[in-house]
């Protein structure tokens, strides 16, 4: 991860600002800094979407690709997540440097969107044993300003509700071979539901009290933190606990809580924000990347 | 998934027998069970080691059985990152290829290298790294039979390979797991069957310092609401709780074993 | 001091009932304190010291000669491996007295060799691979260096070399040693060894 050095001096101030529940920026404890989400900004992905939270930049193409499903789920399509942690977001990350975060929060990602409810793979899959959606879906980190798995789980619900997977068609002609045919209308695919794709929301505990939402700085003063996957009606699909430091039981049961809250939160304003993008349609003016 | 080259293997594809199988009838209702698995342990088994545990799970039909193995403080090989006043901690984790039910498992897997992590996350609070400066301590776990709960199992016996070692640790780590059937109630100790079971409500793996009652690690999968998340944290604990004499009993043994009663000090 | 008590009844380690409270005893080696409470923090025996009138000192024993880590001011013992114009590499074998189980490597820097004209040291007067050499940890290094020795002291430097007749050779003053086979002469920066590191 990118690192900032903080002298003991700073990691006191930043404790006791959160023990008065007034974080350096003027947050409080339960606040997240200001979220830009843009979809639809990469014009060969099936989806896409970038947020910027705070100095953390996340960029998420989702592709598409045809391919069998696994052996064991003859019905289901399947996710595969890869984070790419570039260069330009840590000087760290240069050649195989960002390889080890990128595997972990992949592989919290899969631990996350591993259930039943998620994401709707079945839907994904076209005939069964045989052929299904794969969808791949790639997170490139741009910068890099804390609280990464949280940005990066809003990217990937947003780049999730942007796909659109074109419709195919299996013919059969009577010799029993099968054929594949492409819709050639784009407007006709399919949507994913994302209702219940959750977010990530990280809690990190910084001396008595645990924050959302840490800056650098504040991930600096951290020794635990514990991320906790939310969907938008409150359920957990994941919980993990990252970091050197413990966690006292009694802590836990708190940030249980105020992850849900939060996450919920976070839902309902995401979901606005990308109907709201929806609703522009073609008229929406397109940010991109200078913005 | 990179083949392993070394070794002449069958066709390029196989499959495992038991995709075929029947679907599984559904099962007579399952009970709550709230006490752990019978556990046996042992530390100070292996003699190239510096400190070495075994836990054996289960017990009866086959238990979860996980050998782990640690040693150092030697010289760190990699001196990056904020490491330098502290040693170190080198994690591993590993199934056997043959440990669990249904296909062979390679080596490397992305949840091998998911867990190794973890383990190392759960076991960094309880040791005393600021002892051993510029220095290197190294764990592995290895799973030579997986019958439910391994990654609990392997929490347990990685920290008594360390305590075995002679490491300084605020406390042993205990391991336990948890998982929830699709009815909603909580399984304590889950077997293979449990954690396979499709449409599983969710699993649960926490590790606990029990002298401190500090929690070290946690990892959950699965959909959970906030009560029943809270009600199986708090079951997990208690699991930790009745396991932790088990493995202190096996210490001290292992510890009369190795080092003899000090002559009378230094007088 | 006297040992109190000590016996495998008191060899539970990591006790949940923690030892004792820090006001009846402080903590010793292969403890802690926490929450006022001295807790094991190692597997072994408990030994129970008093001095008088000072609070008693509740230690774990074990063998810790294995644990034993080189820390700055600890005299070492090391095995030159390599040498160049700007330093000397060395592998550390003991601390005091000590084996290490698995050794340690060092750096001696030209400036450190000894205490005085520094800039006209010259490693290969100074050292050679294969040389027993005492010395003295200055720091734990950073980074890109590991651990810094010196042996800017009268007491530390060269104790075993062999010439290259492959006999051990005597020194004959600070800077020199003598092969007594061949009687050629070769620098070194040679120790005054202490009579006490000399039992053997």
């Amino acid at each position: 991860m990118a690192w900032v050095r903080l002298s003991e001096a700073e990691k006191v101030y930043i404790a006791h600002g959160v023990q008065e529940d007034l974080r350096q920026d003027g947050r409080s404890c339960e606040d997240y800094r200001c979220i830009e989400v843009e979809t639809d900004v990469v014009s060969n992905t099936s989806g896409s979407a970038r947020v910027k939270l705070g100095h953390t930049d996340i960029l998420v193409g989702i592709k598409a690709e045809m391919g069998t499903p696994k052996l064991e789920r003859p019905h289901e399509g399947c996710v595969e997540f890869f984070v790419d942690c570039s260069a330009n977001a840590a000087p760290e990350f240069e050649g195989r440097g960002g390889e080890e975060l990128g595997t972990e929060i992949a592989n919290t990602l899969y631990r996350m969107f591993n259930n039943e409810s998620s994401l709707d793979l079945k839907a994904l899959c076209i005939s069964q044993a045989e052929h299904c959606w794969i969808l791949y879906v790639d997170v490139l980190l741009l910068e890099c300003g804390g609280n990464l798995f949280d940005a990066i789980s809003i990217g990937v619900k947003a780049a999730l509700f942007n796909t659109r997977i074109p419709k195919v068609r299996i013919l059969e002609d009577e010799e029993g071979s099968k054929e594949i045919e492409l819709s050639d209308d784009p407007y006709d695919c399919i949507r994913l539901n994302v209702e219940n794709v959750p977010c990530i929301i990280t809690l990190s505990k910084i001396g008595h009290r645990h924050v959302v939402d840490a800056t650098l700085q504040e991930e600096a003063c951290t020794l635990a933190s514990l991320l906790v996957s939310v969907t938008s009606k409150g359920l957990l699909t994941g919980m993990k606990k990252v970091g050197k430091g413990s966690l006292d039981p009694e802590s836990i049961f708190e940030m249980i809580e105020t992850g849900k809250r939060v996450g919920k939160a976070v839902h309902v304003s995401l979901q606005e924000i990308l109907n709201k993008e929806e609703s522009l349609g073609k008229q929406r003016q397109k940010v991109g990347f200078l913005g | 998934m990179p083949g392993d080259s070394r070794r002449i293997r069958g066709p390029e594809e196989s499959r495992c027998p038991l995709l075929y199988a029947l679907p599984e009838s559904p099962q007579a209702p399952e009970q709550a069970r709230t006490e752990p698995r019978p556990l046996y342990a042992r530390a100070g088994l292996l003699s190239q080691a510096k400190g070495s545990a075994y836990i054996e799970t289960g017990g009866g039909g086959g238990g979860t059985k996980v050998l782990s193995g640690a040693s150092g403080p030697r010289e760190a090989e990699r001196r990056d990152g904020p490491g330098l006043r502290g040693a170190r901690l080198v994690c591993e984790f590993r199934w056997a290829p043959f440990a669990r039910l249904g296909p062979r498992c390679g080596v490397g897997t992305a949840l091998e290298r998911e867990l190794s992590l973890a383990l190392q996350e759960s076991l960094e609070p309880a040791v005393r790294l600021e002892r051993y400066p510029r220095a290197q301590i190294h764990v592995w776990v290895l799973v030579l039979e997986d019958r439910g709960s391994a990654f609990a199992s392997a929490l347990s016996a990685a920290s008594l390979a360390l305590a075995d070692a002679g490491i300084e640790m605020y406390d042993v780590v205990v391991g336990c797991a948890l998982s929830r059937g699709p009815g909603g109630c909580l399984l304590l100790d889950p077997s293979d069957r449990d954690e396979g079971r499709p449409k599983s409500g969710g699993c649960l793996t926490l590790a606990l310092m029990p002298a401190l009652n500090q929690v070290c690690g946690l990892l959950c999968n699965g959909e959970w609401t906030e009560e029943s998340l809270s009600q199986a944290v708090r079951l997990c604990m208690e699991g930790c709780h009745r396991l932790y004499p088990v493995l202190q009993q096996c210490l001290v043994r292992a510890t009369k074993r190795k080092i003899s009663v000090p002559q009378s000090g230094p007088a | 001091m006297k040992v109190l008590k000590w016996g495998s009844e008191h060899s539970i380690w990591f006790k949940r009932e923690r030892l004792c409270s820090t006001e009846e005893c402080s903590a010793g080696s292969g403890t802690y304190c926490k929450h006022g409470y001295v807790f094991a923090s190692l597997s072994g025996y408990l030994v129970r010291k008093s001095e008088n009138g000072m609070l008693p000192v509740i230690s774990v024993v074990r063998e810790t000669e294995s644990q034993l880590l080189p820390d700055v001011g600890a005299v070492v013992t090391c095995k030159v491996c390599s040498i160049n114009s700007r330093f000397a590499k060395v592998q550390i074998l003991y601390i005091g007295s000590t084996p290490l189980k698995n050794t340690f490597r060092g750096t001696i820097r030209k400036e450190d060799i000894r205490a005085t004209e520094k800039d006209k040291v010259e490693v290969y007067k100074s050292f050679r691979p294969g040389d027993i050499v005492l010395a003295k940890v200055v720091s734990l290094g950073d980074v890109q260096s590991n651990y810094l020795l010196t042996t800017a002291e009268n007491e530390l430097g060269v104790v075993v070399a062999h010439s290259e007749a492959g006999v051990p050779m005597v020194p004959i003053s600070w800077c020199e040693m003598q092969c007594p086979q061949t009687h050629s002469k070769e620098f070194r920066k040679v120790a005054r060894v202490q009579p006490e590191f000399l039992q053997t």
